[in-house]
């Protein structure tokens, strides 16, 4: 141990007997030794006076207090984040139901069956029609991928459909009754759109024409139903 | 020789079978137990038992009551926080003074910096009007100067030695509760207390005018 460290011991008295023995035959005998010591011995008894301190003055229900803030805050904490992450989490969620609805979407991107239609039309539909009328639909063989708005006017009642062919291809002062009515009406019907109709027309199953004659017990527009589109003849 | 005999009535609850229960049931641990289990009044008991130990530790960190209360009370909500923490292999007062060191570290660095800047506005014309304990007014002022002395050399002391100074030289913790509460073996913590006295030696001597070696 060196000389320094032997008299920080010395003056604070952490020495076993034995030592404390060695060193104070030394304190004796070397004055700078003792000097030292003494200087420690000296800064020990000061620190001792340094132990009065004021009172602790803090209260029970100061602390009781603190606790209780502090387990408001951790709990304010915990919401805020949720809060937080709340719409990243909802966002999170439309994106995935979006990709799941999209993915069965594109499953559907089939003609609906005639039961499928069916099932629909039995929701939708304004005119009351025979249980039979769309159980009569020939099944289709193969399939034909139509996009959104096809697949939502095929699908439609054929009130809807007349007027969701009418937005589609809108002519002013026209009315459109079905997708002959377009090419009749619209003769600059693009080829890419033509395209899309040919099928349309071609797989076309029975649908009602609604004539501009009025029915004249309830005053509404009057209906036929017809096998096919092939068969009926448009006309302004 | 007469003797007089009081005789004392204690109602005992129905099974307890001595004071041996009331003990117990007065014990650190049991009353951690009671406070884990939701019963605040037996954390007031240990808060009431044990801010005293604490205070004095960091009043001596941070020398100003109120900074040094604001230390207590952080300690015990951090303690009554991390109650399920504790283990009891470790006494509840090294657990609270292992908080208070933690904690006590930027705290000290804190009020360590205000209190610089009050002695220098200060100018310490406070140590003319401090009141000693001996009679001759002499020995009050040199008493007082080396005190202060004392007072700024330990302020100015890396936290880490102030820290061992006052838990071995201020509050007279023994080595094994200082190793526990510094988390270092029982030697390493004489060795920190010894490097500590001789940086607060080195500190102190030039405020008093004696020569470092």
């Amino acid at each position: 141990m060196k000389k320094r460290d032997q008299a920080i011991q010395y003056g604070f008295d952490e020495l076993s007997d034995d030592e404390m023995q060695t060193l104070q035959a030394r304190y004796q005998s070397d004055p700078e030794f003792a000097k030292e010591a003494s200087r420690y011995r000296k800064i020990k008894h000061d620190l001792a006076s340094m132990r009065d301190i004021p009172e602790c003055q803090l209260s029970v229900d100061r602390l009781r207090d603190a606790i209780f803030k502090s387990e408001m805050k951790s709990r304010r904490g915990s919401l805020g984040s949720s809060i937080t992450w709340a719409p990243l989490g909802t966002l999170a969620f439309a994106a995935l139901a979006w990709f799941v609805i999209g993915k069965t979407g594109s499953n559907e991107g089939t003609v609906a069956k005639p039961t499928e239609l069916q099932n629909i039309v039995a929701k939708n539909d304004e005119v009351v029609m025979p249980p039979d009328f769309l159980g009569e639909l020939p099944a289709y063989s193969e399939p034909y991928h139509a996009n959104s708005s096809e697949r939502i006017i095929e699908a439609a009642t054929p009130r809807k459909r007349r007027v969701l062919l009418t937005r589609r291809f809108a002519v002013p002062g026209k009315q459109v009754h079905s997708e002959r009515d377009i090419v009749a009406l619209k003769p600059d019907v693009q080829p890419h759109e033509q395209e899309h109709l040919e099928p349309l027309v071609a797989k076309s199953g029975p649908v009602v024409v609604i004539s501009d004659d009025q029915n004249s017990e309830n005053g509404a527009a009057k209906a036929n139903e017809v096998e096919t589109t092939s068969h009926v003849v448009f006309g302004g | 020789m007469m003797r007089n005999s009081v005789r004392v009535n204690v109602h005992m609850p129905a099974g307890a079978s001595s004071l041996d229960h009331l003990l117990e049931g007065d014990s650190d641990d049991a009353l951690v137990r009671r406070a884990r289990n939701g019963d605040f009044l037996a954390f007031e008991r240990l808060f009431e038992r044990y801010r005293t130990l604490v205070y004095r530790y960091a009043y001596q960190m941070a020398p100003r009551r109120d900074d040094a209360e604001d230390v207590v009370q952080e300690v015990f909500v951090r303690a009554y926080q991390n109650l399920h923490r504790y283990r009891d292999e470790a006494k509840f007062t090294t657990w609270l003074l292992r908080i208070a060191t933690n904690l006590g570290t930027d705290r000290a660095r804190m009020s360590q910096r205000r209190q610089n800047l009050e002695q220098q506005e200060a100018g310490g014309a406070l140590a003319w009007m401090t009141i000693g304990d001996v009679d001759d007014p002499v020995q009050n002022l040199e008493a007082e100067r080396r005190k202060e002395a004392l007072r700024k050399a330990l302020n100015a002391l890396p936290v880490h030695h102030r820290t061992v100074i006052v838990l071995r030289d201020l509050e007279e913790r023994e080595y094994p509760e200082m190793a526990e509460i510094l988390g270092c073996t029982v030697g390493g913590a004489k060795l920190r207390v010894l490097r500590a006295r001789r940086a607060l030696r080195d500190r102190i001597a030039p405020l008093i005018g004696e020569e470092n070696r």
